[in-house]
């Protein structure tokens, strides 16, 4: 039995009120979770005005990323080398060069084998026989780029297959141009706030533990749950600033357009922001400092960046590994991007996802709720 | 079954009992490891007791933790505040936090504390000495009646250290409890009473006087001229003999070693003064330490 001093209704109240710095005998019914949240978030955001990494980490980060998929990453490729084998022909040179997809060499290369010497030492992509009629005869790709093979066949086999021939009406919808920013941009906003919402989020829980400030709020009468949700509030709206300053950016740098409202899809977000610190709050149980903690998110962000269906084709994706895919909070708000950027799409259509979503943001902050919990015990 | 703590098969905190009185200065001292940090813990709420229990302020601390959360100020070893935040930004969340409306009480709290000139500067910035009152100030904000120090002087210099004291003291007078955890000696002798745990038992309890006497040691000290030589000597007969600057201090049971043995054992040099002397706390402390792992082994 250990007994510190005895309860305070035992004792007589103190009545004087000039001695200002005394023991408080009375106490006052202290303040609600209200103003507790209030002062976590305050401290938060003063904390985030001094800090410039962190600062970096959420603005320069997003933008050097925007500017990478806008400008760099160009998922059609145009000015493919390429050149005639044995005969010249006028038809051909402009059917390559017609929309700069293709650069022809101005010689023309002897025979096969000399062709495929070009090939193999880089010098041209592809290599289109041309028969003594003028037309071509077979082509020759250099599949060692996938990329720029896949590019040159689909265009080359209309080409060689029906010279003379009515080509097929093909109308594309959407993004009519075919422009990578307009396809990269809307998938941005999702990796930036996974990205930005799950470290954030993460190095500032940890960032308490290493200081030893973690251990001093366990001693207040802040409850655990009110200490997570002192860290999702300030991080949610730090992590929808960011979601609107790569939107305004990609509006207004890369003339992306924007057909659906973009309030809907800023309350779409919601539950797929909330889902991503979640996932930060989960990461930083386990991490001890905040070097794990960046580590640790940029293991979870990888493969949700290359299996959502945010770069690469959902359909690429073997079965296999399919449904880790399913998995993914971004797979589910790609869609809802790009949906409502480029078709303009309202929550009549996106509800599925929106409820994926939704369920995923409930079942992460649960997860975060009890590992959190058991973590500070 | 007394207040107990484990952690899996590690039994941290071990059938303790003891009674803290109100504006009473107590002191927990005890080697590394002894469950100090672990008990103050407990006492806080932070842990749920595995046995026995407690009563903080009259609350029992396996079911009202909130409530004595609410009364207590707890300051931990790293002092607890934000670095990157001023002081006057630290107190006034840690009012906020406790829901403390009075803000003419956290102004008084910052001018007793002397730390109204560097109100606006980042704590980080600061002293040590200057940051151990900030932290001070932030466990005083909201008018516990019990504050708890774990360790409140580690890395402090001895003027900032005496002035924590003394406020400790004041504080104390006007009915402030205070739970001191500590393994500085000279800071133990300036508590009103003391628990000396090791391996999570209460070895000893009492005032300062009581746990000297109840070491039972006189402590020989002796004055000689080649004190290197006569320290390596007496160390071989008695391994419990330290130098204290150029005197050497042979802390001895019951005077159980004679004046003649110590001379004797440093024959061949001048011995410039003999004197016996009651023991300093630090030299009781390592006594009641070795003597509880004496018995501890003694029942195994």
């Amino acid at each position: 039995m250990v007994t510190l001093p005895d309860a305070p209704d035992s004792k007589s109240p103190a009545t004087s009120s000039d001695e200002a710095t005394g023991p408080g005998r009375v106490w006052r019914a202290t303040g609600g979770t209200g103003r507790r949240l209030r002062a976590l978030t305050r401290k938060e955001f003063v904390q985030l005005r001094r800090d410039r990494r962190t600062v970096l980490l959420m603005i320069g980060m997003p933008l050097v990323l925007l500017l990478i998929f806008g400008y760099g990453i160009r998922l059609s490729v145009n000015g493919i080398g390429a050149e005639l084998v044995g005969h010249d022909s006028s038809f051909v040179r402009q059917a390559l060069t017609q929309h700069d997809r293709f650069k022809v060499t101005s010689g023309i290369a002897p025979t096969e084998s000399a062709a495929r010497d070009d090939l193999l030492h880089g010098r041209v992509s592809v290599a289109v026989m041309v028969g003594p009629s003028g037309l071509p005869t077979s082509v020759l790709v250099d599949g060692s780029d996938a990329f720029v093979a896949q590019n040159s066949l689909e265009y080359l086999r209309s080409l060689v297959a029906s010279p003379g021939a009515n080509p097929v009406r093909t109308n594309v919808l959407y993004n009519p141009t075919l422009r990578s920013a307009d396809f990269m941009v809307p998938a941005e906003v999702g990796m930036i706030m996974l990205w930005v919402g799950t470290v954030a989020t993460a190095i500032g829980v940890v960032r308490e533990r290493e200081q030893g400030t973690l251990e001093q709020l366990m001693m207040t009468p802040i409850r655990k749950i009110e200490l997570m949700i002192g860290k999702i509030l300030p991080y949610s709206v730090l992590t929808l600033l960011d979601a609107v300053l790569i939107t305004t950016l990609g509006l207004w740098l890369f003339r992306v357009p924007m057909r659906g409202n973009p309030f809907e899809l800023l309350l779409f977000a919601v539950p797929y922001l909330i889902a991503a610190l979640s996932i930060g709050l989960l990461v930083s149980t386990v991490a001890q400092n905040q070097r794990q903690a960046m580590q640790t998110a940029a293991f979870i962000l990888l493969p949700q960046v290359l299996l959502s269906g945010a770069m690469f084709p959902l359909a690429a994706i073997p079965w296999g590994i399919r449904w880790v895919s399913q998995l993914l909070p971004l797979t589910y708000f790609t869609p809802i991007s790009r949906g409502v950027f480029l078709k303009g799409l309202g929550f009549a259509d996106l509800w599925p996802q929106v409820a994926v979503l939704s369920a995923m943001a409930v079942i992460f902050t649960g997860l975060a709720a009890i590992f959190f919990k058991s973590r500070l015990d | 079954m007394e207040l107990s703590k484990r952690f899996g098969d590690v039994t941290v905190v071990d059938d303790l009992t003891f009674d803290v009185a109100e504006g009473e200065v107590f002191g927990l001292i005890g080697p590394n490891g002894a469950g100090k940090t672990t008990l103050i813990r407990m006492l806080c709420g932070l842990f749920t007791p595995s046995g026995g229990r407690a009563t903080v302020l009259g609350f029992d601390v396996a079911h009202d933790q909130r409530r004595i959360r609410e009364r207590v100020g707890y300051m931990s070893q790293g002092f607890g505040l934000y670095g990157d935040l001023s002081v006057d930004e630290n107190l006034r969340f840690y009012a906020d936090v406790y829901g403390v409306r009075d803000s003419a009480y956290v102004d008084a709290v910052r001018a007793r504390l002397g730390l109204v000139e560097v109100r606006h500067l980042v704590v980080d910035d600061l002293p040590t000495g200057v940051r151990q009152r900030s932290a001070l100030a932030a466990v005083l904000v909201h008018q516990p009646q019990l504050i708890v120090l774990d360790e409140p002087t580690s890395g402090v210099d001895p003027v900032a250290r005496d002035g924590m004291w003394r406020l400790v003291r004041e504080l104390a007078r006007e009915g402030v409890t205070a739970l001191v955890t500590t393994h500085v000696m000279p800071e133990a002798a300036q508590c009103d009473r003391l628990a000396l745990l090791a391996g999570g038992r209460l070895v000893a309890a009492g005032t300062p006087e009581d746990l000297i006497d109840r070491s039972q040691l006189t402590v020989a000290e002796i004055s000689v001229s080649s004190w290197k030589e006569a320290f390596a000597r007496l160390q071989m007969r008695w391994p419990s003999a330290a130098l204290h600057g150029t005197r050497i201090h042979i802390p001895v049971a019951d005077h159980s070693i004679d004046e003649r043995d110590i001379r004797h054992t440093l024959e061949g040099l001048e011995v410039r003064s003999l004197i016996w002397q009651s023991p300093t706390m630090e030299d009781a402390f390592i006594a009641l330490v070795d003597a509880n792992e004496l018995a501890v082994e003694h029942q195994e």
